[in-house]
């Protein structure tokens, strides 16, 4: 197989998953009309009968078993100890001098930015009750918590949920569920809402909503996907702005000095500033602005994936300024960002990042398209040119 | 903005054979979880028996490691993989003095352009079950089924979902595959800085 080949099976992987260009797609018909044998292949490939199939015969097949007994054969020994330490370093973030060592062994290159114990957020946070008392919240606990007068909530791996059969009768007592920076958490609230947390984020709710309205106070980033309830509207109070929900999912964020923005992803929501003033209906894919200096709302279009990626694990940078990507950045890996050149402030990028990964892979992408210096010292990233 | 430059990434592959050719025994373990379940699967279409074509393709990794080769470039890394799979099956079969028929309606020895139409097809299949496995749970299966191409509607009943979330799952799976094939990774645009 030739150089030739490779690429009109990259073109094809490009094709089947929709992400071809048109000069591709131009390259790969001229190699279809070469020969009719491509095109029954081709044909036959995109119709895609056997996929599944194949699939799963691929999933059955065991490379790790296969692996050990050749490893064996070829004599290369497992270090188990050197495995086991890495992932030791891995969880215990003080260990950071013993990751170096690590990693510098397995890479050619030594690591010039050197980000050993600057890992991406986890799932913490903490609860504060109703009676100022406050419980971390860790996502491997499975528990029941007693969150109010008579009600217990469930915390496990998929984060927190308020029971709906709570009795109503009671006045509101209010729980405030934190994510520290670096952290990410998730509550199902006693109607069956549920919100995720980003990092640094508070929300405030009631235990238990009452049978008018249903309220909660957010500061910081929250997707929230609403249940229905025509009898009872849900309001998300957060930093200037009041939201009407219809029954829905959106995102909502005031991390922004200037600005609180809200996407709507499905169903309809009705904003307006706090302190009073017309409701501005939302569509689906709209961004909807508070401008905090004069309270003024402006609804827009716009691709709401960036918005939103982060609740699925990555991170969407489209023409952003690195002021901007830096302080997403400094929320989730917990760092402080320091520049030394102010210009260097409103360089633009466009990136895809996933979340989960250590903060090198984009340091590096940024450092090697513009040749900047970042310099970290315990957990401040110094940017210089 | 003044200039707009295309960063592209070490490529992870270039890498990966950087690695293969210095004998790191980490590349071994690499090239178990990159090429094996693909190349049994190859293999299966020659010996049909999984356990044999497992045995084949552990042969030809085995073989691959103790020859003192140094690959010049990943596709002809690849491409060896491959031949080496093909070549070891047949081997097998005579071996075996399987009947002259089947071999014959295999075809292979003569028809180059038929053989590696066989490997583009396996190459392709090894590259989207990549990317499959590495998607997140929601865009898996979305994926999964609009490889068998079902429409976006189609994909939003089967897994009750609004046709919006299909569509945003979609375009997610599709920008993280160009990512993968190590394309655009970070585009940039400068403002008065280059």
């Amino acid at each position: 197989m030739d150089d030739c080949k490779f690429r009109m099976v990259e073109m094809m992987h490009l094709y089947l998953s929709g992400a071809i260009t048109d000069e591709e797609m131009q390259e790969l018909q001229k190699w279809l009309d070469a020969a009719p044998e491509n095109r029954v292949m081709f044909d036959r490939i995109c119709k895609g009968k056997d996929i599944l199939y194949k699939y799963r015969m691929y999933k059955k097949i065991d490379h790790r078993v296969a692996c050990e007994r050749c490893e064996k054969r070829v004599g290369i020994k497992r270090r188990n100890i050197r495995i086991w330490l890495k992932y030791a370093a891995i969880l215990l973030l003080p260990l950071g001098s013993i990751f170096v060592l690590l990693r510098n062994n397995e890479r050619e290159q030594p690591v010039e930015v050197a980000t050993v114990d600057i890992l991406p957020g986890e799932t913490k946070a903490t609860l504060i009750l109703a009676d100022g008392k406050s419980v971390v919240l860790e996502h491997d606990t499975t528990r029941d918590i007693v969150v109010g007068e008579g009600v217990n909530a469930k915390n496990s791996g998929r984060g927190i949920v308020y029971s709906t059969n709570g009795s109503e009768k009671r006045n509101l007592q209010y729980n405030v569920l934190q994510t520290p920076r670096g952290g990410e958490y998730q509550i199902t609230l006693a109607d069956g809402s549920m919100v995720q947390l980003n990092s640094a984020t508070q929300l405030k709710f009631p235990v238990v909503f009452d049978e008018e309205k249903r309220e909660v106070y957010l500061t910081g980033e929250a997707f929230f996907e609403v249940q229905k309830d025509e009898k009872r509207p849900f309001y998300v109070i957060a930093d200037g702005i009041k939201i009407r929900v219809y029954g829905t999912s959106f995102n909502v964020n005031t991390h922004d000095k200037e600005r609180v923005q809200t996407v709507l992803v499905e169903g309809s929501i009705g904003l307006s500033a706090e302190k009073g003033g017309p409701e501005y209906r939302m569509k689906p894919s709209q961004l909807g602005e508070y401008r905090r200096a004069d309270a003024s709302v402006n609804v827009k279009t716009v691709d709401i994936e960036p918005y939103i990626a982060w609740k699925d694990g990555f991170f969407v940078f489209e023409n952003q300024t690195m002021e901007q990507i830096m302080n997403t950045l400094s929320l989730w890996y917990d760092v402080d960002i320091f520049y030394a050149n102010e210009q260097l402030k409103n360089l633009h990028f466009t990136g895809h990042v996933k979340r989960y990964e250590q903060i090198d892979n984009i340091l590096k992408a940024i450092k090697s398209a513009v040749g900047i210096t970042f310099t970290i010292k315990d957990r401040t990233i110094c940017i210089s040119k | 903005m003044i200039g707009l430059k295309i960063v592209l990434m070490p490529k992870r592959e270039e890498q990966f054979l950087q690695r293969i050719n210095a004998k790191q025994p980490e590349a071994f373990r690499e090239l178990f979880s990159e090429f094996y379940n693909s190349l049994v699967l190859f293999a299966m279409g020659f010996v049909v028996q999984q356990d044999v074509a497992e045995d084949v393709v552990q042969e030809v990794f085995i073989a691959v490691w103790e020859r003192d080769a140094q690959y010049p470039t990943y596709n002809a890394f690849r491409s060896f993989l491959y031949n080496s799979v093909k070549n070891a099956s047949l081997n097998y079969l005579k071996h075996k003095n399987v009947e002259e028929k089947y071999l014959a309606s295999l075809n292979l020895e003569d028809e180059g352009d038929d053989i590696d139409l066989k490997m583009m097809e396996e190459e392709l299949y090894r590259l989207l079950f990549k990317t499959i496995d590495e998607l997140p749970d929601k865009c898996r299966n979305i994926f999964l089924l609009h490889l068998e191409g079902k429409g976006n509607e189609e994909i939003a009943l089967l897994l009750n979902l609004s046709i919006l979330t299909v569509k945003t799952q979609k375009k997610r799976a599709m920008s993280y595959i160009r990512e993968r094939l190590g394309r655009v990774y970070f585009v940039m645009m400068s403002l008065g800085i280059i």
